[in-house]
């Protein structure tokens, strides 16, 4: 049994009957003692001279100490419900601030790292326990804070010798040999990009990229969003196939839904191989958008940043309520994301 | 032709992007003064449509400051402020136009061929090399009297070589005006899109407009560079 509470209440239940057992073994012991072993003794106000000695005998003491018995048994069940229900209520009650904790730890990310637990009660033993953990959660939030600044300072400062690079390497003039030109020129338009995406990125997880939400048809954002998408596997030679429902009105930033769809679509397009299929659609509360493609099953899979699933999270961390979940199953790749649905838009049309 | 819109309300801000995409601009949107401003420095835009009012910091203020770092693409302040001494201290800051909220998406884009025809040599909203003529108004491409139908995205890279003609760009700089902010640019796409141009625009039997300049980019001009 790997809960904790259930092992409490049955330790507490076990303890509580081994007690009963206990004071009844007892009673049952001194009890026959009592009957056997003490003459009793009578006397009448009336006649104070007289007086009436007598003892039990062995089939009163066993009928007497049988009935003790039969009575601990037939309570014994009743008890032991009893035990196992105040258990579970201490049980419970006990792990309420743990379970507190638990809750908060899991709201936790990197936008909240600094703000510290509470407990309302707490007792002294959880008191050191939430110290500990506010703490630890400070460090977290200094060193995640610092290595975002480093990061976003390091980008910063790529981007004035990125800028020299590119001027130099489209002077006119011909100094470069055109081939070479065209490889720095591609090179150098890939490393802009990582410096951009992770200055995004450094913004997002500091706060300082504010959620502009708006009520809008989300299968209209990704039709926009899909047509150089289409013409790019076209011209690998794959099949785009594209499954949308005309109306899922969502309420979010529009513009952090294109930059995911957009990074879900470059991943499935640059690391995927085979036919893409992208849908939207509605499902239960949410409009869902389902990218799935299959994975590349040829050729050496090169490291990558995974810079454009970063980008995805930081933007999801601004707006929780936005769900992504990804599955691989037989080398298929499906990642969806959950936009949380409005059944009646706004007068709002675009 | 691709386009900063910052303006800290939604509804608006979709209502403009989507007016602006229509026409085939690459938009890129900013929530308030701070994103504003970071955006305008870390991309080239053509042009800038700014809210006066926003948050972290208005509208006057980011003109200032990217005029300070010698960021001078037009600007044209959208606001509900109709004051002469707003607009006096709007123009003052670096601005370029000023439009008054409401105003009509047909004025804004009308307001805003204007400033980028000023940035042109040819400031008319017919422009063309060769026999190849664009109407930036109705948004028609001919060539040699023959009409030539185009995507947006076709119609506005063709823009972007014609303006640019006889020069040639590079890759990075059409990606940098033809597409937004959240396009990776490290895949194919323009390479696919000139492919795509060169199908309409360089028939066979027509003398090849659209060059390729190795080790630079591409050039859209009469003779081969």
């Amino acid at each position: 049994m790997k809960s904790l509470r259930s092992r409490l209440t049955i330790w507490f239940g076990l303890v509580f009957l081994a007690l009963v057992v206990t004071f009844t073994l007892l009673t049952h012991h001194t009890l026959e003692d009592e009957l056997r072993n003490r003459a009793w003794q009578k006397d009448y106000p009336d006649h104070p001279d007289w007086k009436l000695h007598g003892s039990f005998s062995e089939s009163e003491v066993e009928d007497i100490s049988g009935e003790l018995v039969e009575s601990a048994v037939s309570w014994s069940i009743p008890l032991a419900v009893l035990a196992l229900l105040g258990g579970y209520w201490l049980a419970e009650r006990s792990l309420r601030p743990i379970a507190s904790v638990n809750r908060q730890l899991q709201t936790k990310n990197s936008g909240n790292l600094g703000d510290p637990i509470s407990l309302p009660e707490m007792d002294d033993e959880f008191r050191g326990l939430v110290r500990q953990l506010n703490e630890l959660l400070k460090r977290l939030d200094s060193s995640f804070a610092e290595m975002n600044d480093y990061a976003a300072k390091v980008a910063h400062e790529l981007r004035t010798p990125l800028a020299i690079l590119r001027l130099k390497v489209e002077q006119p003039g011909g100094r470069i040999d055109p081939e070479l030109a065209d490889e720095l020129e591609a090179e150098l338009h890939r490393l802009t990009y990582v410096v951009e995406q992770s200055l995004l990125i450094a913004r997002a997880d500091r706060g300082r990229i504010m959620a502009m939400r708006s009520v809008f048809n989300f299968s209209l954002t990704l039709t926009e969003v899909v047509e150089d998408f289409q013409l790019l596997a076209a011209d690998q030679g794959r099949r785009f196939t594209l499954e949308s429902t005309p109306e899922c009105w969502v309420s979010a930033d529009p513009r952090h839904l294109r930059q995911v769809a957009h990074s879900l679509l470059t991943n499935a397009l640059r690391h995927g191989d085979g036919d893409l299929l992208v849908r939207v659609k509605r499902r239960g509360k949410f409009a869902v958008l389902l990218v799935g493609n299959r994975a590349r099953s040829t050729g050496t899979t090169e490291p990558t940043l995974g810079l454009g699933l970063r980008v995805v999270a930081a933007l999801l961390r601004l707006e929780p309520e936005l769900k992504l979940q990804r599955r691989h199953r037989d080398n298929y790749y499906v990642t969806r994301l959950l936009v949380p649905l409005l059944e009646q838009p706004d007068s709002f049309h675009i | 032709m691709r386009i900063l819109l910052a303006e800290d309300e939604p509804k608006v801000a979709e209502h403009i992007r989507f007016g602006l995409v229509a026409e085939g601009y690459a938009v890129d949107l900013a929530a308030d003064g701070d994103e504003a401003l970071w955006l305008a420095e870390s991309s080239t835009y053509d042009a800038l449509l700014l809210d006066i009012n926003m948050p972290h910091k208005d509208g006057i203020t980011v003109v200032r400051l990217l005029r300070r770092k010698n960021i001078l693409s037009p600007v044209i302040f959208l606001t509900a402020r109709d004051d002469v001494e707003d607009k006096v201290r709007a123009l003052d800051a670096g601005a370029d136009d000023y439009l008054t909220k409401p105003f009509s998406i047909s004025e804004l884009l009308a307001r805003l061929r204007a400033v980028l025809r000023r940035q042109r040599p040819q400031a008319s909203n017919l422009i063309r090399v060769d026999d190849l003529e664009l109407d930036l108004v109705s948004h028609a491409a001919q060539r040699g009297g023959e009409k030539i139908e185009l995507t947006r995205r076709e119609f506005a890279l063709l823009e972007f070589l014609i303006n640019a003609s006889p020069r040639s760009v590079s890759k990075t700089a059409i990606v940098e005006h033809v597409w937004d902010q959240h396009f990776d640019s490290d895949t194919n796409v323009v390479n696919v899109y000139i492919k795509l141009l060169r199908r309409k625009i360089d028939r066979p039997g027509w003398r090849p407009l659209i060059h390729t300049v190795r080790g630079v980019g591409f050039v859209l001009r009469e003779d081969s560079p």
